[in-house]
């Protein structure tokens, strides 16, 4: 996937757990892992905006896009 | 904004409609019973009062009874099809399988109806069917035979239109089950 979610970087600048980041959003750890682990095929634009409200960070700031020819 | 005029969107109106068709279907298992007894009991009659009568009689009274079992034999799934609408159980898959085994009752009626048009090619043309239909024994060929293509056109009709139903259901669950991806 070319999208890479950096959820991890600001988890650990916000010293926050997955289970909180979840409860915080309202989606599932299981999702927030999928997000993590680059698993995910698509996000909705409300989560995203409830994820970068949370984290209090730009949508750049977690999403990241990598050639994947590299 | 208009209000959707559709009734399983009304969680009352939705199960008032399902009962209703629940107790068609219990109506048309019963009158499929009854015709299955009245054609059996029909057969025995013509058995008793025609001396002459042969067996051959019982053979058009067996393929009526499988006829009429494989219409009811497709309400069984068209009953569980309702279960799952009163569910909202749409996109799990179990609806497509039923369908399948609705399209086999129709595919199965299908058979029968084509092989009852041939036995009228094959065999000599049957003193039951004719006192039955009321027509010359000449005429019982034509008549089963222009009977069953009518019937067969119908039962074509019928599983054309539950094969796109089908189509559409597989699509939506597809979809579905891609947007259920989206986090």
């Amino acid at each position: 996937m070319a999208i890479r979610v950096n959820l991890d970087v600001m988890l650990a600048k916000r010293k926050m757990g997955v289970n909180e980041l979840a409860d915080a959003i309202g989606i599932t750890p299981a999702n927030v892992s999928v997000l993590k682990n680059g698993r995910a095929k698509a996000i909705r634009f409300s989560t995203l905006d409830a994820i970068c409200s949370v984290l209090d960070c730009q949508p750049g700031d977690v999403l990241e896009w990598v050639d994947d020819a590299d | 904004m208009c209000a959707r005029n559709d009734s399983m969107d009304d969680p009352e109106r939705g199960s008032a409609v399902i009962v209703a068709l629940r107790v068609l279907v219990v109506l048309f298992a019963l009158c499929g019973l009854a015709l299955q007894v009245g054609a059996l009991v029909a057969g025995v009659v013509v058995s008793i009062d025609c001396i002459h009568a042969d067996v051959a009689h019982w053979l058009y009274v067996i393929g009526f009874v499988l006829m009429v079992a494989c219409f009811e034999a497709a309400l069984v799934p068209l009953w569980r099809l309702l279960t799952l609408a009163r569910r909202r159980d749409v996109f799990s898959g179990k609806a497509v399988r039923l369908v399948d085994g609705i399209l086999g009752c129709a595919g199965v009626e299908g058979v029968l109806v084509v092989l009852a048009m041939l036995s009228q090619a094959w065999l000599s043309p049957s003193l039951f069917l004719s006192k039955l239909l009321g027509l010359e024994t000449d005429l019982v060929r034509f008549a089963v035979v222009g009977g069953g293509l009518v019937a067969l056109l119908l039962i074509a009709a019928f599983m054309l239109l539950m094969l796109v139903m089908r189509s559409l259901l597989r699509q939506a669950i597809e979809q579905r089950d891609e947007l259920s991806a989206v986090i």
